[in-house]
């Protein structure tokens, strides 16, 4: 690497520094102004969120001014420290502004206590319910070595999560299937798009909680998971249908003519052109759908459960145990995320040509 | 003659009068003066007829009486209006003494129940356990014992008054919710599912437990599963009863009123029935139809009742405390007091 001797170059470079120092120190004049203004003013009690956002304001200009001096190879370490210290910002305003007493402790419980109720929630087994959040893994092979494999099943089956994230998958799986299928074909095909395009936007848009209770109708045992797996099913293939269509439709015609060119018909158009062009689409689909099939689930089991994420975080609401509740938003806030992962994971290994 | 009969008339019209007059004028010296400029009570309620002595009061121009201008608010359940209550946002709350209410003052929370809703009935209570009919038929279900290992439905999830109603039938069989198989379902589903089997029993309220007996759904196992108790109440914030005690005598007085208006024949007087359905969900037929709601016209707290609900909630694990509380921290049953004190014992 070059250091550069020239003066003039030296010498801009030491304005550009004392600059960027000069522009830093009055933000954080500025934050510890505004801050110690609000402070002196009694205003934090009844204007904490004109405070708060005074601070993200004076956070994202420190950000900004920052960013612009950070070299290329520290660049994703700069991304990566804003992505995740925000939140933990975010976390930190709201242990002081409840330890402060602005907030109710009680209906708004700090960080640290929430995080204690999701270890107590983590660790604990219901023996009334006969229910664990995670189905207590450290037991198992404990209990599979002395009772063998059925045993260790019992653990997973009593766990919320695990409940949760079965009717999710299931659902899911039913759901995307049909709908990318059928989606593709409508994509295709125009008068399979006529004839169904109106009647699955109509029913697109119905609340799929409100359909519930016709939906248990259906089965022998309406308390059963088919039915919370099934109303998953029709929100995933609904919004999948429709996406995947979209994606069809918009596929560059470049492609569908190179195809032909090469000799592609039928199948072979399908299979190696239509499918990996919609692919993108189809995926941004099917991580919309995902999210869809974790809210409806979550919904679901908040009414008609006796398990599930859903069932203890409004269990614990009803029961007026607030920390436990917002441990379990938490739980439905780590799903969604290792859900995404999961899915982005299997994006790079079926569409490895769309790496960044 | 006629002339003297007239005149008799008259004079006992006339003394009669006057006696009313006393009477009134003793009573009213008793009461409370109308509060001057009026005061607001903001009130949540869960919209149903457990709290219809609210709803008379109000529509019946008694709040106004002693100078209260009472704003309502609708609350889906009783821990939000728990939630409005300690923040202030609310005086009063219609909640049914639920988990979250005991978990609440376990917590400290700085709420008291000032005045009792609607009690359980003494006989012919609307609640039933119903039992599906082919069980009955084939003589599989012949008592409460015999639910060991079924599915009950009962309106209300974990905690709720549902559960609680639930523990007490299968306690009579010395049985807990353990061992059965509970399910959450609103009263209006249940006659549904009892005709398509995927019940064996269910808790209904009326009309649906009629609905599923006419239809040949379900018979009736057990009823009047807890006479006379206080399963809902008039809950006062800790600030409303410290800071205004003049208002919050005045809002019992009136609901105590209220609930001397809805005795006997009273209940389903047109007034009262235009509050049933100005505050509530319900229709005239379904209230003319159903049996009547008891209020106590002495508003007396029942804190056996009080006890009792608790122990049972606390048995089913649903409570995150193991002793029981003291009751002298849940319920201030000084403004009843004051209030009967001014309109003296109901005589029937």
């Amino acid at each position: 690497m070059n250091t550069p001797t020239d003066p003039d170059t030296l010498a801009r470079r030491r304005a550009g520094r004392l600059a960027f120092w000069r522009g830093l120190s009055s933000l954080i004049a500025a934050a510890i102004a505004w801050n110690g203004v609000f402070f002196a003013a009694g205003l934090w009690f009844p204007l904490w969120w004109l405070g708060l956002f005074g601070d993200f304001v004076l956070a994202v200009m420190v950000a900004e001014r920052v960013g612009r001096v950070v070299p290329l190879r520290g660049r994703r370490a700069y991304e990566r420290t804003l992505a995740f210290g925000f939140p933990v910002l975010a976390l930190v305003a709201w242990q002081v502004i409840v330890d402060a007493g602005i907030l109710s402790a009680t209906w708004f419980p700090q960080p640290t206590r929430i995080a204690q109720a999701l270890w107590e929630m983590t660790v604990s087994y219901d023996r009334f319910s006969q229910t664990s959040l995670i189905g207590r893994p450290w037991l198992i092979p404990e209990v599979v070595a002395q009772s063998g494999w059925a045993a260790g099943w019992g653990l997973i089956a009593e766990s919320h999560v695990w409940a949760t994230l079965g009717r999710v998958g299931a659902g899911f799986v039913l759901g995307a299937i049909p709908g990318v299928l059928l989606g593709v074909v409508m994509g295709m095909n125009k008068t399979v798009r006529l004839m169904l395009d109106t009647t699955l936007s109509a029913i697109y848009v119905l609340p799929k909680i409100a359909i519930f209770p016709i939906v248990m109708l259906m089965f022998a045992d309406p308390f059963g998971e088919g039915p919370k797996i099934v109303v998953v099913a029709l929100a995933v293939f609904f919004l999948m249908t429709i996406n995947s269509m979209a994606g069809v439709r918009d596929i560059d015609p470049v492609f569908l003519m190179a195809g032909r060119n090469y000799g592609a018909r039928g199948f072979q158009m399908l299979r190696h052109v239509i499918i990996p062009a919609a692919l993108p689409v189809i995926f941004a689909g099917l991580r919309l759908a995902l999210g869809t099939a974790l809210i409806v689930i979550i919904s679901v089991e908040f009414l008609r459960a006796k398990q599930g994420v859903g069932f203890i975080t409004f269990y614990y609401w009803e029961v007026l145990n607030p920390e436990k509740m917002y441990a379990g938003l938490v739980v439905v806030m780590i799903l969604g995320i290792l859900l995404t992962y999961l899915l982005q994971w299997l994006e790079r290994r079926v569409m490895p040509w769309q790496r960044d | 003659m006629v002339w003297k009969n007239g005149f008799n008339r008259l004079v006992a019209g006339l003394a009669g009068a006057a006696l009313v007059a006393v009477a009134t004028a003793a009573t009213a010296a008793e009461l409370p003066a109308p509060l001057s400029p009026p005061q607001k009570v903001k009130v949540a309620y869960v919209p149903i007829l457990k709290f219809a002595t609210v709803y008379v009061a109000a529509k019946r121009d008694l709040f106004k009486k002693y100078g209260l201008d009472v704003e309502f608010e609708r609350v889906k359940s009783g821990t939000e209006a728990i939630a409005f209550l300690t923040q202030g946002s609310i005086d009063v709350g219609g909640i049914a003494i639920v988990t979250s209410l005991w978990n609440a003052w376990n917590r400290g929370m700085d709420i008291r129940i000032i005045a009792p809703g609607a009690l359980e009935p003494f006989t012919n209570s609307p609640t039933q356990l119903l039992l599906r009919k082919a069980l009955a038929a084939e003589g599989k279900v012949k008592t409460i014992a015999d639910l060991k290992g079924m599915r009950i439905a009962t309106a209300g999830g974990p905690g709720s008054g549902g559960e609680y109603l639930a523990a007490k039938a299968l306690e009579r069989a010395k049985l807990t919710i353990r061992d059965v198989e509970l399910i959450n379902l609103g009263n209006a589903d249940m006659p549904a599912a009892l005709e398509r089997g995927s019940i064996d029993a269910a808790l209904a309220g009326s009309p649906y437990a009629d609905q599923a007996i006419n239809g040949g759904y379900a018979s009736v196992l057990a009823t009047d599963l807890t006479p006379g108790l206080m399963t809902v109440a008039f809950v006062g914030s800790g600030k409303f009863i410290k800071e205004r005690p003049q208002v919050a005598e005045r809002f019992v007085l009136a609901l105590a009123e209220a609930a001397r208006l809805m005795q006997g024949d009273g209940y389903l007087a047109t007034a009262n029935i235009e509050a049933y359905i100005t505050f509530t969900n319900t229709t005239e037929k379904a209230i003319r139809e159903g049996n009547p709601v008891v209020y106590d016209p002495d508003l007396v707290v029942s804190f056996d009742g009080l006890r009792d609900v608790e122990r049972v909630h606390r048995e089913n694990g649903r409570l995150e405390y193991k002793e029981p509380i003291d009751l002298a921290a849940v319920a201030d049953d000084q403004f009843v007091k004051k209030a009967i004190a001014a309109l003296g014992p109901f005589k029937k």
